[in-house]
């Protein structure tokens, strides 16, 4: 157990008055000096009360917390409900802390008890917080869809409730008297868990407060734990109970002198649960958790000494980042901070993961904090706060979570700019992309951090982005075309829009598409989300537009040839050892962009594509590594269970160096069915090396014949008949040249010939981009159709970067 | 006086002859004058003579005739009915009521000789009323009026066929004069076939007559024919409606005959019903009473018969059948309960609640139970067994208050509860509404007119309880074309028009192949 002094006195309040009133003749000039530096810290007489009023709802009013009771009404009481209230006066900052025993601390709930509450506390200085029972009152919430987890909107239960907690702030003002205060912490030892990950990170800490009377006298007791109160037995769903909170209220009030009151804040319980202490279930786990708790807070207030306290608040209330569910996600949310000596309260308006607070922790500390306590559901819901590491999991607190994975950043940096102590990090600045044209296109050039990177690309093209996400998300989605036929959706009359619902359902489903991402990466999308200023669920829509209108059997994206893409390799390709040649068939009309990317951590790459990430489909690294894909169109276009492609490709580029560090990656992949992947380099000792990889339906790897490689072999009976006349077109044209060269490469490429009107030819009317890449020279030539769509002229780009097998 | 001596010079005779010259000429002046005026009168008298029948003006043919058989005299009071406010300010309805209390914009002697008896509005298309033709009988003194008007510069001769038609140009409208009848229509073609109608398309006047015979003292009689429109010639024949305006209240009276497919379609609903004497309603803010003498089921069937293929609800729904279905006693109990509840039923929309989960309509209904094998009330079902949890749906009855309730989701809005009350069983979707409507004794009264069905609706409360449950979905961005501002200026102005009206009540009943409709709207003080 770690207990903490009070940094002021080393004895106990009641002590100092027994010091301070010796005999005067000792060291009295020494005794009046303290008094003034005591005094000048504006410290000395603080002041204290606490009370408790009972709010237990009636019967047949909902409970909130669980969505599955569908609004149904209490039907007994386990135990009563209460909210707790604790007053401290340092003389200079008086303070209001309530606990009370609800579910959340809903906005038409605060406004009210801030409407009855007395007056002498400043509105921004009470705290309110919430036990998080899921057995206590719901019915206080105006707000839809909240109506349907906490049931109907009943007024009088709302009016009763605050009433309750105004009574219990006004009693405990009252009972205001001399105080003195102590802080610790304790280890929980095993009375809580991660509910989500078996050996995910759980808060050890227990915080500890201790305010006594003048006599030594407990005014309260409060403790900071961090556990979800969810653990009210089934068969008594519909019950009124505190959970393992008041278990450990009513311990620790029992024990302690008349007039005592337990707080219980819970803390960063995102996911975060009560484990079963020795086997116990039911109401028995409840009861066992709840006094165990009060034996580890009794244990280590026992331990601290009193004194006086320096109060200081803080509060801001920030915007929170963009959220898909505008209609009924907060845009603005209410953060506020305690600090009471060296401790600081961090109260959080939703339910923070562990990760979190466990990090603000480090963070606080590093500023010079003794401790830090993080108290959750307070003041106001904003639902889950996950840390970006855990945004890509499909969990119940990730789906809960609105504002994207750069949430976690937001926590820190808002939270850092209320503490007192230390300096809160720059915030750094990411200097605008730089952009030049080149014959048909514009050359992006991006450098830096992951974020940088994204950033800069999200806020060169954020008109475009946002565009994009206009035309291949909100208005497909608008319009009714991404609803399934049948089920829920279908049963919306025309005359309602369901896309206010439906869209942050769409965007907490796409969530699953971000498995296995890595963080760079996300932070590369986080980026680009800020800097186009849409939320980061709307770009990662965006990034599966076109899956998701494919896998709806309405294909947008998914309906050209796809491609055409073929390497020379060794002698073949004469001096330069190894050229690729690649056309890129895409449906939309998208501006041609080639990005220049300079990554903090990994090799330099270029791709030729679009404004967005989605297409990129082309590109070579520093290592003189080369990747493209082409699709099959005979292939249904499957489910992807994982990241897009152009994500997968993207890691080849940034992390491999040769064709044998990609092809796994590749293999691994369990979206392959339907494309084929043509990866091309040099092996360590500087041999040329190329393979296509594809999955009809087992992984293969096909390698050059006599030093040509096609995506696809004309004999190939599952490829669709357009595909199969391109490359025999391909096939004629380079299989007499003994060697082949760039400009060969070129001339095919450019190739309009076609016997059905262009879906046949290899330079066709969806082509959008043509790429003859020259890897030893790290160069790529590529060109981009004319007005006419004709083929324009081939510009060469060199990509500046040290290869290592030179 | 002067005294001047007034001095004659000249021939004496000649002076004479010049005098009596100049009186002849005046006698003559005076007799042409007289002459002229009397020729005048005569050709007045002459010309004004009522000598033209408006039965023989009117075809026989046409799809509807309309008639305000006191036109003159109740032109005042319509104008200032009450009624006129639930109509919306923007309605091209209120150019009528502009006309006629401006008088067209007339002198009152001219209008009052314009309109001498009762005034005929009749025509083929009812669908854009584009050839009606209006007739009425004029007095000598607007006939002679219209002479005069006639000489008007804006006014000009127009032949169509060898008929002449008098035109005016700022208006558009064609009119003809035959005696003392005017006959104005927008379709010349209409007006010129008035005109020269065959004998055997006259209407003639024992039809006439019967156009103005009217129930009551109603201010307008219209009879629709089979032809002209589509859907009036689909549903109905021989259709007649009326209305009559009242200071604060307009009253309609419509009675026709279903056409023969309409006929069979209903069959099941209306064979060998005849007017009954209605229960009052239930209070609420649509309230309806209705026998069909049938039960429940029957009524049910009836109805969907009549709706056709897309009948929402064609088989019970299983939300409603399920909770019968979770025991066998229960399902016995529902199934004979519900093939007892009938003939005089009366059903209510008592409320919205804003406050669940979502908007929810409340309902409530008062149900008739056929004396014979009646299901036992209180339903001998054990009471609420432990075990039951909240979300299981089975049937609970408390014997405490007798009452039968139905656990489902949320709150009372969506409790199901029944009754016996009063002559039968009560239920309501609502728990809530059934604790209000039970803690009053069950009305006993009867409304004084025998019918089938019997509406009540509250429009202001209505509409502003279905008002504010939309707006929490427009609130939310589910409703298409909606924001709160603009829902909030679309439903504001209905709702202003409708604080004026207390209630709108329609009675409807079926006999001898004929339904018959009375509807009154209310305004309120």
């Amino acid at each position: 157990m770690d207990v903490v002094h009070f940094p002021y006195s080393g004895v106990s309040f009641a002590g100092y008055w027994r010091w301070f009133l010796g005999p005067i003749y000792k060291n009295i000039l020494i005794r009046l000096a303290l008094i003034v530096i005591l005094q000048t810290g504006g410290a000395l007489a603080l002041e204290a009360g606490s009370a408790k009023v009972e709010i237990t709802g009636p019967l047949g009013a909902p409970l909130n917390g669980y969505g599955d009771r569908m609004g149904r009404g209490a039907t007994s009481v386990h135990d009563p409900l209460w909210a707790r209230a604790l007053y401290l006066d340092d003389g200079t900052t008086k303070v209001f802390l309530v606990s009370t025993d609800l579910c959340v601390i809903n906005p038409e709930l605060r406004e009210r008890v801030l409407a009855l509450a007395p007056a002498e506390v400043p509105k921004d200085n009470i705290i309110l917080v919430a036990t998080h029972t899921h057995s206590a009152q719901g019915a206080m919430i105006k707000q839809h869809p909240f109506r349907f987890v906490s049931g109907r909107f009943m007024p009088e239960v709302l009016e009763s409730t605050a009433r309750g907690i105004a009574q219990s702030m006004h009693e405990a003002y009252n009972r205001r008297r001399r105080a003195a205060i102590g802080f610790g912490t304790a280890k929980q030892d095993d009375l809580s868990a991660n509910r989500r990950y078996r050996s995910g990170p759980v808060d050890e800490q227990i915080g500890v407060i201790l305010v006594e009377d003048a006599d030594g006298n407990a005014i309260s007791v409060v403790a900071n734990f961090a556990a979800h109160p969810t653990s009210v037995p089934d068969s008594d769903h519909y019950t009124y109970s505190a959970d393992y909170p008041g278990f450990y209220c009513d311990d620790i009030e029992k024990g302690a002198a008349e007039g005592c009151v337990a707080l219980f804040l819970n803390g960063a319980e995102g996911n975060q649960t009560i484990t079963a202490p020795k086997g116990t279930d039911g109401w028995e786990r409840t009861e066992a958790v709840g006094r165990l708790l009060a034996d580890r807070v009794r244990a280590t207030a026992n331990k601290l000494t009193c004194g006086e306290a320096t109060l200081h608040t803080a509060c801001v209330r920030p915007e929170l980042p963009p959220a898909l569910g505008a209609a009924y996600a907060p845009t603005q949310t209410f953060l506020q901070t305690l600090e009471i000596n060296d401790l600081l309260m961090a109260f959080v308006p939703g339910e923070a993961c562990v990760e979190l607070a466990l990090e603000l922790r480090n963070r606080a500390l590093q500023r010079g904090y003794q401790s830090q306590f993080t108290v959750g559901l307070a003041n106001d819901y904003a639902m889950y706060f996950v840390a970006r590491a855990h945004y890509a999991d499909l969990t119940y607190e990730s789906v809960c979570s609105n504002y994207g994975p750069g949430m976690e950043d937001w926590f820190y940096r808002e939270f850092g700019k209320l503490m007192q102590k230390g300096d809160a990090p720059p915030a750094s600045l990411t200097p605008p992309a730089q952009s030049r044209e080149i014959p048909g296109a514009m050359v992006l050039r991006l450098e830096g951090e992951p974020y940088a990177l994204g950033y800069q690309r999200g806020r060169h093209f954020a008109t475009e982005i946002t565009a994009l996400y206009q035309s291949r998300v909100f208005q497909p989605l608008n319009g009714g075309r991404l609803f399934p036929d049948t089920g829920f959706w279908s049963y919306w009359p025309k005359f309602m829009n369901p896309t206010p619902l439906s869209l942050p359902v769409l965007g907490m489903a796409s969530h699953k598409w971000l498995t296995g991402i890595s963080v760079p990466l996300m932070r590369e999308i986080e980026g680009m989300a800020e800097g186009a200023g849409l939320p980061f669920d709307a770009v990662w829509l965006l990034q599966n537009s076109g899956h998701i209108t494919a896998t709806q059997d309405k294909p947008l994206l998914f309906q050209a040839p796809f491609c055409t893409i073929f390497a020379a390799v060794g002698d073949r390709a004469g001096a330069d050892q190894l050229l690729v040649g690649r056309n890129l068939d895409w449906n939309e009309k998208d501006p041609p962009v080639v990005t220049e990317v300079y990554p903090a951590e990994g090799q330099p790459f270029i791709q030729v594509g679009f404004a967005w990430n989605e297409g990129l489909f082309t590109g070579m690294n520093a290592a003189a590594l080369v990747v493209a894909l082409e699709r099959n169109p005979l292939q249904p276009v499957p489910v992807r269970s994982g990241l897009p492609l152009e994500f997968l490709l993207r890691s080849i580029l940034q992390d491999c160096q040769q064709v044998s560090e990609a092809v796994p990656l590749v293999e691994a992949s369990p979206d392959l069915a339907g494309y084929h992947v043509l990866i091309a380099g040099f092996t360590e000792k500087g041999a040329p090396e190329a393979v296509v990889l594809s999955r009809e339906p087992s992984t293969a790897a096909r390698e050059a014949e006599k030093g040509l490689l096609l995506g696809t072999l004309p004999s190939d009976a599952n490829a669709d008949p357009d595909t199969v006349k391109r490359y025999v077109r391909v096939l004629e044209q380079l299989e007499e040249e003994r060697i082949i060269g760039r400009e060969e490469i070129e001339r095919v490429l450019s190739n309009v010939e076609s016997s059905n009107g262009g879906a046949d030819a290899i330079w066709n009317p969806t082509t959008r981009h043509s790429v003859v890449f020259a890897p030893k020279q790290r160069t790529l030539y590529v060109a981009f159709p004319k007005e006419d769509g004709r083929p324009g002229p081939y510009t060469a780009m060199t990509l500046k970067g040290t290869p290592e097998h030179e | 006086m002067s005294e001047a001596v007034r001095t004659y010079t000249g021939n004496r005779s000649a002076g004479y002859s010049k005098y009596r010259r100049r009186r002849n000429k005046r006698k003559g002046l005076f007799r042409a004058v007289t002459a002229l005026f009397f020729a005048t009168l005569l050709w007045s008298w002459w010309s004004t003579r009522d000598v033209h029948s408006l039965g023989a003006l009117l075809p026989n043919d046409q799809a509807y005739y309309l008639c305000a058989p006191d036109f003159l005299q109740r032109r005042a009071a319509i104008a200032e009915s009450a009624a006129w406010n639930a109509v919306p300010e923007s309605s091209s309805l209120h150019t009528i009521r502009q006309a006629l209390s401006n008088r067209f914009g007339q002198a009152e002697w001219l209008v009052n000789n314009v309109f001498q008896g009762p005034v005929y509005l009749s025509g083929q298309d009812l669908d854009k009323f584009s050839d009606v033709l209006f007739a009425t009988r004029m007095s000598r003194i607007g006939a002679l009026a219209e002479k005069a008007f006639s000489l008007f510069p804006s006014v000009k001769n127009k032949k169509v066929g060898e008929v002449r038609l008098r035109y005016i140009e700022s208006s558009g409208y064609y009119y003809a004069v035959r005696g003392r009848i005017l006959l104005v229509s927008r379709s010349d073609a209409a007006l010129a076939g008035a005109l020269t109608l065959p004998a055997e398309r006259m209407l003639g006047e024992d039809a006439l007559a019967a156009l103005a015979t009217r129930e009551g003292d109603a201010d307008l009689v219209c009879t629709f024919h089979s032809s002209g429109s589509e859907w009036v010639a689909n549903v109905v024949e021989n259709a007649q409606f009326s209305a009559q305006w009242l200071p604060r209240a307009f009253r309609i009276h419509f009675q026709g005959s279903p056409r023969q497919e309409w006929r069979e379609r209903l069959a099941p609903l209306l064979e060998g019903v005849t007017p009954q004497p209605l229960p009052a309603p239930l209070d609420g803010l649509i309230s309806v009473s209705c026998n069909f003498e049938k039960t429940l089921p029957q009524l049910w069937t009836g109805i969907a018969t009549a709706w056709g293929d897309s009948f929402p609800l064609a088989s019970v729904p299983d939300f409603v059948a399920t909770p019968f279905r979770k025991t066998e006693a229960w399902s016995a109990f529902g199934d004979n309960l519900a093939r007892h509840l009938g003939p005089a039923i009366r059903l209510t929309l008592g409320a919205v609640d804003q406050n669940a989960m979502l908007p929810t309509p409340e309902f409530a209904a008062q149900c008739q139970l056929i004396a014979d094998d009646t299901p036992a009330w209180p339903p001998e079902i054990e009471a609420d067994p432990a075990g039951y949890t909240p979300e299981d749906m089975t049937p609970r009855f408390d014997k405490e208050s007798q009452r039968l309730t139905i656990p489902t989701v949320d709150g009372p809005s969506l409790q199901p509860t029944f009754a016996a009350y009063g002559d039968g069983v009560f239920v309501s979707t609502s728990s809530a509404l059934a604790e209000a409507i039970l803690a009053v004794p069950p009305k006993e009264d009867i409304l004084p007119q025998p019918a089938n069905l019997f509406v009540r609706i509250q429009p202001h409360a209505t509409l502003d309880a279905f008002y504010n449950g939309a707006l929490q979905f427009v609130q939310l961005g589910l409703v298409r074309n909606y924001d709160p501002a603009t829902f909030e200026a679309a439903v504001t102005p209905w709702l202003r028009q409708c604080e004026q009206v207390h209630s709108i009540v329609a009675s409807a009943s079926y006999e001898d192949g004929t339904i018959r409709l009375d509807a009154e709207l209310s305004m309120l003080p």
